[in-house]
């Protein structure tokens, strides 16, 4: 298995509304398997973990949760993307391709040596 | 706007984390079950694919406590629990919550219940809208005595105020009158505030029910209305609600009830009801421009400034001056204005003064209070500095340290503050009862608004941060090896603050003892002041005739023929007494001299029967008193004081001279003169502590042909002689405002009384509370000192000796405090001195019993510590820890 890195805090976050963003109303365990499985297995998460952040993405209004079926008709909560939800992914989005472009010019700086 | 919602959400979630637990731990099972059911799928057995779950979603009670961080406020619900803690840890020490709780509620509650009359009567005087913006209209008599500030103008004045428009927005006058009211078993005399149509208006007063005067009301001949007072609404009409309409007797006329105000608003008089003023155009036109009988407030537009209107007032008080209507030359000599003043100061001015004193002296005993909770706190930090230690040791960090012991704080703070607002209520109430009425503002109630509350939360914080603070910061500093090891030996730092602050309650209570102390000598000098008449014994009573009955002068001389006849020879009536709070004064003429000459002629004038200088035993200087042949028809008489005769006639024997009253200036053919019979001697008429210097100038009664309002009857012995004569004379009249002559004396002194009695309750409190921060650092230290002590006595110190060390410590304490007071009372000794009648601050006897008051009490602080380190066993000290 390879090296699994913990998951920085905040964009456990970002990673929860894209997930629900392209796949729709998910549920707690869709969401920690989509996680996984969009990383390539590089992230490797506790599902439990998960639950304190979709709380407060639930505070923050950009998501939203209610009581539902699953695909092997078990009751599972599903949650889905707010349209403050959208907007706050959009706006981290651009945030994170600035900053990583800005950190990719100086990592190509190079020495003297 | 998002951590907002969150914020929010959190704040539910603290009240509802009840509701998040099921819930979660429904989900969390559920997901356990797709996780299971995937891993069956690849193969697992059931008890496998279980295990491999729990393993994939992690540690389900580390999950939930994540989400219930996440649902509340971690730190509040911390603080939650501090506080539960802190409630515990005070009920295990009931000596120390209690006298906190206590000292706080005490002190807190004098002084919200004085700031909250301080607030109504200064800033916020009740059911006035804006008190900044009226003033009330004065006249200015530079050149007679004592009339610079005369608080009452004339009926021109006040229509050509009320004219002029773009500078007052509302003008109203008042005058008072006594009606009386036939409607139930008795008759009852009611004080009646006569007020022009916009008298409401100025106030910015809603009624409470029905409505107030228009102005068409407000005419000679109209309809006769009235508006009931609420008080006179509750006690008379049983707060009928359907009193409006309703007609009530007044003066045997039927008056229609039209309003009722809100509480509060009786002031300027203590009005039971007002009724229009109407006035006439005769009353607002010559020759009425210098006949003072109105009290005029007016609201000044938005925007006009006092300065703008005194101005005006300048401007129109010089044009009358110059107009020519008669008595503008005399008057003009006399350096005459109208000028204005601000509502507030015309209408509690005078007790401005000593409102600040009170308020002065019981923040000194609220100062004092906090710093004996201080050094209280402070002593229970020695003793859980212990505690703290293990605490600190165990993993809490300093903010949950300082949270401990803030809770503490918190909570007492609390509970003092709702017990002092409890108390401020009732003190309010007490005080409202008991306050004189005459001279502290009237309108007063016992409520707590707003400003009041605020004051609290202000003086709370700050004591707050005086007393739990920086104890709390002091604890949160615990160094643990050395407490942990020395088993709580004190800090000598501690030891010294605690000292500090004892010296610092011993000079507040030194200061406010010498304050005490010279208004007591004050009040002591004046209550020895000779008014000039003997009022021991004597009775006043007053009868008002309402002139549908009495409209010629003959009827009322007739009732007191009548009346007098009926009791006994020392019994007179006049139309004033002294000390009744009323005073005429008026200008005469000296036959042969013209006015230009000699000082303005002006006196305080009284009408008298015969018999009332000998009733008030009123020494005869020169000539004769009134007699009965002193009547209608015969020539008229005069009588004049000493300071008259020396003021006019200084040289001369004024007795034989003649002077007519500015009032009958114009009468026909010449006459209106009247001869001075006699010189009697000079009186205090409202003031023990003022003379106004004014000589007071008397009439006969039975000779003047003129109907009063009011008249005083005055008798030797009880009231009910004079009830019977008066229903006997007319059996319509009777008699009110009964009171004994001395009592009215004595009243006149009702403020100062008050105030020495508040400042003397202030002190001894100052006094007690230093004495127990004294007592709790002088026994503190002798506990500290045991082995010392033991030691000591073990090498041959002497019990007396050991307990004279000790009450050595607690006078020093009090005298470097006495010294530090002493300089405190110097600086503020010109805050009281107005308030003081021959007396100075630092008279050396006064400041020589304060400081040895203090010196004793320090030493009886000091007593039952001296006894216990005395008490001391040498072996037991040396031996345990």
């Amino acid at each position: 298995m390879p090296e699994t890195k913990p998951v920085w805090q905040g964009t456990l976050a970002l990673m929860v509304l894209k997930t629900l963003e392209v796949l729709g109303p998910q549920h707690g365990y869709g969401i920690a398997k989509r996680v996984g499985q969009t990383s390539g297995g590089a992230l490797d998460i506790n599902h439990g973990t998960l639950y304190p952040v979709l709380m407060k993405l639930e505070q923050e209004g950009a998501i939203r949760s209610e009581w539902g079926v699953s695909e092997n008709n078990r009751k599972a909560r599903f949650y889905s993307i707010t349209k403050a939800g959208r907007r706050q992914l959009l706006a981290e989005q651009e945030h994170w391709e600035v900053t990583t472009r800005i950190m990719s010019q100086f990592f190509a700086l190079k020495g003297n040596a | 706007m998002r951590s907002l919602r969150r914020a929010f959400a959190r704040i539910a979630g603290m009240f509802l984390s009840g509701r998040h637990e099921p819930r979660l731990s429904g989900e969390f099972e559920a997901h356990l079950d797709l996780i299971i059911d995937e891993n069956i799928r690849a193969g697992m057995d059931p008890a496998e694919a279980r295990r491999q779950a729990l393993l994939t979603f992690g540690n389900l009670s580390s999950a939930m406590e994540a989400c219930r961080e996440q649902g509340g406020l971690p730190r509040l619900e911390a603080f939650i629990q501090d506080l539960r803690h802190a409630s515990r840890a005070l009920r295990k020490k009931p000596a120390f919550s209690i006298s906190v709780v206590l000292t706080l509620a005490v002190a807190l509650g004098a002084n919200t219940a004085i700031f909250g009359l301080v607030d109504q009567a200064l800033l916020h005087p009740n059911g006035v809208d804006h008190p900044e913006r009226i003033i009330s209209i004065r006249e200015h008599y530079g050149r007679l005595l004592n009339l610079a500030d005369l608080g009452a103008t004339s009926g021109p004045a006040f229509a050509a105020i009320r004219a002029e428009r773009s500078l007052f927005e509302h003008t109203a006058a008042l005058s008072g009158a006594y009606l009386t009211y036939t409607g139930s078993s008795r008759p009852e005399h009611l004080q009646a505030a006569q007020v022009s149509s916009e008298w409401f208006d100025v106030l910015g007063a809603k009624p409470l029910l029905g409505r107030v005067f228009a102005p068409e009301e407000d005419q000679p001949n109209a309809r006769r209305v009235v508006v009931l007072s609420y008080a006179s609404w509750a006690n008379r009409f049983a707060s009928d609600p359907s009193i409006i309409g309703r007609k009530i007797q007044l003066d045997l006329q039927p008056w229609t009830v039209i309003g009722v105000m809100k509480p509060g608003i009786e002031w300027l008089g203590q009005a039971d009801l007002w009724l229009p003023l109407a006035l006439s155009p005769a009353d607002i036109a010559p020759p009425e421009n210098f006949h003072q009988h109105l009290f005029v407030l007016a609201r000044l537009r938005p925007g006009v400034s006092q300065a703008k209107a005194n101005s005006w007032l300048r401007l129109f008080s010089s044009r009358v001056l110059a107009s020519g209507v008669p008595g503008a030359k005399e008057t003009a000599a006399l350096d005459w204005y109208i000028f204005p003043k601000s509502f507030v100061s015309a209408a509690f001015g005078d007790t401005r003064t000593p409102m600040l004193l009170l308020m002065a002296a019981v923040g000194i005993v609220l100062l004092i209070a906090s710093a004996n909770i201080a050094g209280l706190m402070l002593a229970r930090n020695a003793t859980r500095s212990h505690e703290l230690a293990v605490q600190a040791a165990l993993g809490a960090s300093r903010w949950r340290l300082f949270s401990r012991v803030a809770a503490e704080c918190i909570l007492l703070s609390g509970l003092g503050t709702i017990a002092g607002l409890a108390l401020a209520y009732a003190g309010m109430r007490v005080l409202v009862q008991w306050a004189p009425n005459t001279e502290l503002p009237n309108g007063l109630n016992a409520r707590l608004d707003i400003d009041t509350l605020a004051f609290t939360l202000g003086t709370v914080l700050a004591t707050g941060v005086l007393f739990a603070i920086l104890p709390a910061w002091q604890a949160s500093r615990i160094s643990l090896s050395s407490t942990l090891q020395a088993g709580g030996r004190t800090v000598s730092g501690r030891q010294r603050m605690r000292s500090a602050l004892v010296i610092a309650e011993a000079a507040l209570a030194l200061v406010l003892m010498v304050g005490a102390g010279a208004l007591l000598r004050s009040f002591l000098q004046l209550e020895q002041v000779q008014p000039g008449f003997d009022a021991r014994g004597v009775t006043t009573a007053a009868v008002s005739f309402p002139p549908s009955q009495y409209s010629h002068s003959e009827k009322q001389i007739a009732f007191y023929h009548a009346v007098l006849d009926r009791l006994p020879a020392d019994s007179a009536i006049a139309s004033d007494v002294p000390f009744s709070g009323q005073t005429n004064a008026g200008g005469f003429e000296i036959r042969g001299r013209t006015s230009s000459n000699g000082p303005p002629t002006h006196a305080d004038i009284r009408f008298v029967s015969p018999g009332y200088f000998e009733a008030l035993h009123i020494a005869l200087k020169r000539g004769r008193f009134f007699s009965s042949t002193d009547r209608i028809g015969t020539g008229c008489v005069a009588i004049i004081d000493e300071n008259m005769a020396r003021q006019f006639w200084p040289g001369e024997d004024p007795v034989g001279k003649q002077i007519r009253p500015d009032a009958l200036r114009h009468a026909p053919d010449g006459s209106g003169w009247c001869t001075i019979a006699g010189i009697v001697g000079h009186i205090l008429q409202t003031d023990l502590a003022l003379d106004s210097g004014r000589g007071t100038l008397y009439y006969a009664l039975y000779q003047i042909p003129r109907t009063f309002p009011v008249a005083d009857i005055v008798t030797h012995g009880p009231a009910d002689p004079v009830r019977a004569a008066v229903a006997s004379a007319d059996p319509a009249e009777s008699i009110f405002d009964v009171q004994s002559l001395s009592g009215r004396v004595a009243g006149s002194l009702g403020a100062r009384r008050f105030l020495l009695q508040m400042m003397i309750s202030f002190a001894i409190a100052a006094l007690f509370l230093s004495a127990l921060g004294l007592y709790g650092v002088i026994s503190y230290a002798v506990s500290q000192r045991r082995r010392e002590i033991g030691v000591r006595m073990a090498l041959g110190a002497h019990r007396t000796s050991v307990s004279r060390m000790v009450v050595t410590e607690g006078l020093r304490l009090a005298a470097i405090g006495a010294a530090v007071g002493l300089v405190i009372a110097a600086a503020l000794a010109r805050m009281i001195e107005s308030q003081l009648y021959r007396a100075r601050v630092f008279d050396i006897l006064t400041v020589a019993i304060a400081v040895t008051i203090l010196l004793a009490v320090a030493a009886a602080a000091s007593f039952l510590p001296a006894r216990r380190a005395a008490s001391i066993d040498p072996m037991t000290a040396l031996r345990c820890d």
